[in-house]
């Protein structure tokens, strides 16, 4: 809830408007009532409808208008109209509409809206901006609409249609209009196909996509449509790009320009020589700048500004190292990618599928990110823009997903594999003394590799010294909430080519729990391995874990000696696809031993596997809080 | 912010900028590393920190309508390769005219080696409004690495028609080594004064006026640290604040007169209050307390702008909303904002023949009132206050559903100008409110099922903590609002737990607790040790954190208001179990925090009862291992658990 007291700034921004009747196609568009499937949604999509005009020339002009209507405070956030721009794109106008509950109608225009700069994280400077219009009215029952038309002359003639949103839509139109003489490729995701009516679609009642716990991304479930247009053989050329080949073909000679080597680029490549050093020169001394302008988007700069500057964005990281690897003969190919596993869709060949570029290198060597090609043999993926990822490894984001490898042909799409679970480990040796206050204290040592290495490192790096220490002490008092870690020490922090080790010594009081004569002692100690337990009550889509790993505790207390053992919990031993865990309490030798395994196996785990995962997880838990019984 | 009359003082000033704009002056030129700096790979102050910024020469001439600054910053690490980019905010619509010129930058390689800035410097939209903008000239320097030193300088010039307050913000995320900070204050010739103020400065270090500018000169301030249950932000970061007032009074006359004004801008909107007799012949009660409350609730029904969603000019106009002028306004519409509630409290309490007043305070929720600070905004709260017999009932009619004798928290405890009809005004404190007045009661009754506990859980607030959920979900329909108390509880318990909101009651009224009550099923609780069945009974902390779990602390510790939790869990015993041992009793004093919990059981059930209470607002730093430590025990003693055995 915001105060009244925001109001003056935003009146700034309404100033100029002026009430005005919503047009006919709003008010056409409200229905007598909802239907009763919309009646919980926060929010209904009554009308999105899109006109795409292409011209001769290939300028396409998008005309749209939508209409809203709100059902919940919650779906006051639809009472914004955000339409997106750069230098080569021209907002003809946008205006918007509303009528609240009460039926008082607003208007507002253009004038009223508030301009912002679009660049996203890590952007120096892009050209991309937005237009955010703030329509009145917003109490539940309130119908917003708004209109713009945006005209713009696209780098390739392709467009995609998002017509499946998170809250649901009664009507999606799209209507298409090209010149004489050319025609259209239209690709489906996530969608059954649906056959168009003289270049037009007209879909209804398509239900929202809602939030759940750990769902796989919108793009892996939204029903979304590609369009390519293909023009006449006489008009730009004829060409279009309608295949994974074509859109690789075109990327290729868009970066190949880039690739000239300076003097100053050989001179050190002949100093770095080998790929791995050279890898890491540009993941590491190349700081990640994103400067994107016009065609900048999607065109690296030359790689011997980037070389100077030492600074450049993934398509630039990427040219610097192709060129720098030409020079020691070694092959690598761009590759495509989105850092949003499941927004490359096999039937939709469009550049939008694409936000992230990196490398597959021609190395013989055998790594975890290593995919054998028919023609190219071994290529090695590679990630110049993850300061954490090691060559060998890709960043999780990109494993179980798809990237186009372009190659002098062309290009294919290609499966970027995950990785193995013993890819990714965490060890963890612990060995303590209980005393006969029950105070426990020791020594734990913790080796993280590939993407559990890589996303602690992620944390850490960004962190300075002190809140490092409070960072891992947090951590360890969510475990042990009476102790007083000591002696931290983080090893090969900012050397990702080698394990990152932590190092920390404890000492909690009352770990051990004096209830009657007995005395409690969980041999477990630090770490949780379940990630989550999924709510399946009206659940619809499967579960996405952190991914694939391996991790290990080996547990020893030295318990004092005036304790002897009563009882021990039971060895768990489980073994699903998805999970495997084994553990084990043994006491031998005045010695309280732990020792256990756990393997997850997948990225993504099915919806009907959903009960065996919870039952797992359900399992570890209940072993994770086992305690030994001693008297 | 105040525009200049004197256009002819403002013709002598541009001459005067002319020259200044030559070039920069000495303490702003580059200069090569010390055999020092070169070596430097960290500040002893901030041990772990990204970067250091070596020197900081600022230099504002409000005469000329200009400044200079100069930055030199070494970078320690990886992510301290970031201070490369480089982005200057500036705006250059009317009335401002701001623009930034002069740019200048180099990155000294880690070897001494200089590589100069030559590429080019953008210029982008950051928000654009009709036609007004704040852009941003922005530009990376080249070959950032650790162990570089990057140099930065630009100019800064502004419409001489404006005169701007200047703030120098001394802390920042990375530790300063040097700064040299001056400013030439405006001369206005009697028109204007200036002053300055400052929190957070070393010891002995204040602005001194030198040549007829304020110079600072700072070393080694320590970078901001961002902690939580700490102040407010603004009380904490270290600033020095230069400000022009229309008037010659420092800080200390201002205080002295501001309440006057205050009072008298108060007692103008009371002034007409006519509308007032006639509703307090309605809501007269049998004593003066029934009275207060009969105002109190009739008030609270009113509309109030302060608590909804912002609306835009439009929305305004369509729905006739505007600043009331008088107590009248406020009763004719039966709504208002905050204060204007507030004072249509007092203005009909007055009429009931109450003796009422409105206290103007200074809440504390972003910042705490200072003195030093010549600003009136700092008193922007209104509550009311009625004396009955010997004892005040202080009240918030203006925070929509507050507990009658209730104060919105961050309006507790802080000082306030008390108006009162036909006297001068006074500076009062509003009073804290107190532990047992805000009280958080969970009542579980449970029963174990396989490793399940299930059964039925009932929360009651009060106080403070009624209050703040209240106004938490306001603006919430039912269906948020059950997904915001179900949430809530969900943290309670371990994963996996299903929370449903069968009932809440009180949330839309001032006068009745706030009660949910819930169905639950708690899985993940119940553990095995051999034979024998673990279930930790104190089920409301099985997700408990110690919030002070870090060994370290640097700033005060902040409980926004007092408040106390009070668990009763109740769990039946299965048939076929019985309580072979139930958790030692736990009684932790740590004066101003305390904590006890007590188990019972008898034939067939189990009952816990814990209480703890925070009865403080403000702990200083040097007190953090004891608060930790207490935290680190009421954990442990959660933890302690109950232990059953087959019959």
């Amino acid at each position: 809830m915001r105060r009244l007291a925001a109001l003056a700034l935003f009146a700034l921004t309404a100033a100029s408007a002026w009430a005005g009747s919503p047009p006919p196609w709003v008010k056409a568009a409200i229905p007598a009532t909802m239907p009763e499937w919309t009646k919980k949604a926060s929010a209904v999509v009554l009308l999105d409808e899109t006109q795409l005009i292409v011209a001769g020339a290939g300028e396409i002009a998008t005309r749209h208008r939508r209409v809203v209507r709100v059902q919940t405070n919650a779906g006051r956030d639809h009472a914004y109209a955000s339409v997106y721009f750069d230098n080569d794109t021209k907002l003809k106008y946008l205006r918007g509409w509303s009528i609240d509950a009460k039926g008082n109608e607003y208007e507002v225009k253009e004038r009223d809206a508030v301009e912002t700069a679009a660049a996203s994280e890590g952007e120096l400077f892009s050209d991309a901006r937005a237009k955010v219009l703030r329509i009145p009215g917003g109490d539940p029952g309130t119908t917003f609409a708004y209109e713009y038309e945006r005209r713009e002359r696209p780098y390739l003639l392709q467009s995609m249609w998002y017509f499946q949103e998170d809250i649901p839509v009664l009507q999606a139109k799209l209507q298409l209009q090209l010149p004489p003489n050319w025609t259209f490729d239209a690709r489906w995701a996530n969608f059954k196909p649906v056959e168009s009516a003289n270049a037009a679609w007209d879909l209804r009642d398509i239900p929202a996509i809602e939030y759940e716990r750990g769902m796989p991304s919108y793009s892996t479930l939204a029903g979304r449509m590609g369009l390519v247009f293909i023009p006449a053989a006489n008009d730009i050329g004829g060409s279009a790009q309608r295949s994974w080949n074509d859109l690789a073909g075109w990327y290729g000679k868009l970066a190949a320009t880039r690739l000239a080597p300076t003097p100053e680029i050989q001179a050190k490549v002949k100093e770095l020589k080998s790929i791995r050093a050279l890898a890491r020169f540009a993941q590491k001394d190349v700081r990640y700048v994103a400067i994107e302008i016009g065609i900048g988007g999607y065109q690296p700069h030359a790689a011997g500004d980037v070389f100077r500057n030492r600074y450049g964005d993934c398509k630039d990281k990427a040219t610097l190292l192709k060129t720098m690897l030409q020079e020691i003969g070694i092959d690598s190919h761009y590759v495509l990618v989105n850092t949003t596993r499941g927004a490359v869709d096999p039937q939709l060949p469009m550049l939008a599928s694409f936000n992230h570029v990196i490398l597959a290198i021609a190395a013989p060597e055998k790594t975890h990110a290593t995919i054998d090609h028919a023609k190219l043999g071994k290529l090695v993926l590679f990630d110049p823009t993850s300061t954490t990822t090691p060559f060998g490894y890709l960043p999780s984001y990109l494993q179980d997903s798809r990237g186009l490898l372009v190659t002098k042909e062309g290009g294919e799409l290609i499966a970027l594999a995950p990785h193995a679970p013993d890819a990714n480990q965490l060890r963890r040796k612990a060995t303590f003394a209980l005393d006969e206050k029950g105070t426990l204290t020791g020594q734990v040592e913790e080796v993280r590799t590939g993407r559990i290495a890589s996303e602690m490192r992620f944390e850490l790096q960004g962190m300075n010294g002190t809140d490092r220490l409070r960072y891992i002490e947090s951590i360890i008092g969510n475990h042990l909430p009476n102790s007083s870690p000591s002696a931290i020490a983080i090893e090969n922090l900012d050397d990702a080519e080698t394990d990152l080790v932590i190092k920390y010594a404890i000492t909690a009081k009352n770990y051990a729990k004096s209830v009657a004569d007995m005395l409690l002692v969980r041999p477990r100690v630090l770490g949780q391995k379940p990630e989550a337990i999924v709510d399946l009550s009206e659940r619809k889509f499967g579960y996405v874990t952190e991914g694939p790993s391996l991790q290990t505790d080996d547990v020893e207390i030295a318990v004092a000696r005036s304790f002897a053992v009563d009882e021990l919990p039971p060895p768990v031993a489980l073994s699903t696809p998805t999970v495997e865990y084994a553990a084990v309490s043994e006491f031998k030798d005045g010695v309280l031993r732990y020792k256990r395994k756990y393997a997850l196996n997948t990225f993504f785990v099915p919806l009907e596997k959903l009960p065996e995962m919870n039952k797992v997880f359900t399992r570890i838990l209940a072993d994770e809080r086992a305690s030994a019984v001693f008297k | 912010m105040l525009q200049r009359l004197s256009a002819a003082a403002a013709v002598a000033l541009f001459f005067a900028a002319v020259n200044v704009h030559a070039g920069y002056p000495k303490t702003q030129e580059f200069r090569l590393p010390t055999a020092e700096e070169k070596a430097m790979t960290g500040v002893d102050s901030a041990p772990g920190a990204h970067a250091a910024i070596l020197d900081w020469v600022r230099i504002d001439d409000d005469t000329a309508s200009y400044s200079s600054e100069y930055k030199r910053i070494k970078v320690f690490s990886e992510e301290g390769k970031k201070y490369g980019d480089i982005e200057l905010t500036y705006m250059p619509g009317f009335p401002t005219y701001g623009r930034i010129s002069h740019i200048d930058a180099r990155t000294i390689r880690p070897d001494g080696t200089i590589v100069p800035f030559e590429g080019k410097i953008y210029e982008k939209v950051v928000v654009k409004v009709g036609r007004q903008a704040l852009k941003a000239k922005t530009f990376s320097l080249p070959d950032v690495q650790p162990g570089s030193i990057i140099e930065y300088r630009f100019t800064r010039h502004w419409s001489d028609a404006m005169l701007f307050n200047t703030t120098w913000s001394v802390q920042h995320e990375i530790p300063l080594v040097r700064a040299k900070l001056a400013l030439k204050p405006y001369d206005s010739r009697g028109e204007y004064a200036s002053f300055f103020t400052f929190l957070g400065l070393p010891p002995g270090k204040k602005p001194v006026m030198v040549e007829k500018r304020f110079e600072l000169d700072l070393e080694n301030v320590a970078p901001y640290v961002e902690e939580a249950y700490a102040p407010p932000e603004q009380l904490l970061k270290a600033y020095v604040n230069f400000y022009y007032t229309s008037s010659r009074l420092g800080a200390a006359e201002f205080w002295k007169a501001e309440p006057k004004n205050i009072s008298k801008r108060i007692e103008d909107f009371l002034g007409k209050a006519g509308d007032a007799k006639a509703a307090a012949q309605k809501l007269a009660g049998a004593d003066p307390h029934a009275t207060a409350k009969n105002i109190y609730a009739h008030v609270q029904t009113f509309r109030n702008y302060s608590f909804e969603l912002e609306k835009t000019e439009q929305e305004m106009k369509k729905e006739s909303i505007a600043s009331a002028r008088s107590v009248n306004d406020v009763l004719k519409k039966s709504a208002g904002t905050s204060e204007e509630i507030n004072r249509a409290f007092v203005a009909i309490a007055r009429a009931a023949g109450l003796k009422a007043d409105a206290i103007r305070v200074a809440p504390r929720d972003t910042f705490f009132f200072s003195d030093k600070l010549a600003d009136g905004e700092q008193m922007s709260g209104e509550i009311a206050v009625v004396s009955i017999g010997e004892s005040l009932l202080f009240l918030d009619p203006g925070t929509p559903h507050a507990p009658f004798g209730t104060l919105a928290w961050e309006k507790t405890n802080v000082p306030g100008i008390r108006v009162s009809k036909g006297t001068d005004p006074v500076w009062v404190m509003t009073p804290q409110s107190a532990p047992e007045t805000s009280v958080t009661k969970r009542a579980a009754d449970l029963r174990i099922d396989g490793e399940t506990l299930t059964g039925k859980v009932v929360v009651t607030y009060t106080g403070q903590n009624a209050l703040s959920r209240r106004l938490r979900v306001l603006a919430d329909d039912d269906a948020e609002r059950t997904k915001d108390f179900e949430d809530e509880a969900k943290r309670w318990f371990a994963d996996g737990a299903t929370v449903k909101l069968a009932s809440l009651t009180g949330a839309k009224t001032f006068d009745e607790p706030l009660v949910a009550t819930y169905d639950v099923t708690l899985p993940n609780l119940v553990s095995a040790a051999g034979s024998r069945t673990v279930v930790p009974i104190s089920v409301f902390a099985t997700n408990g954190r110690n919030p002070f779990a870090p060994t370290t602390r640097t700033h005060p510790i902040y409980f926004p208001y007092p408040n106390t939790e009070e668990d009763e869990v109740r769990l039946t015993v299965p048939e076929t179990l019985k309580v072979s041992a139930v958790p030692p009793p736990s009684n932790l004093n740590a004066g101003s925090l305390g904590y006890s919990s007590e188990a019972t059981s008898d034939a067939n059930s189990v009952t816990l009862k814990r209480k703890m209470f925070v009865n403080v607002m403000l702990i200083d730093a040097k007190n953090y291992n004891p608060l930790r430590n207490f935290y680190s025990a009421v954990l442990t003693a959660d933890q302690k658990p109950l232990v059953l055995v087959n019959k």
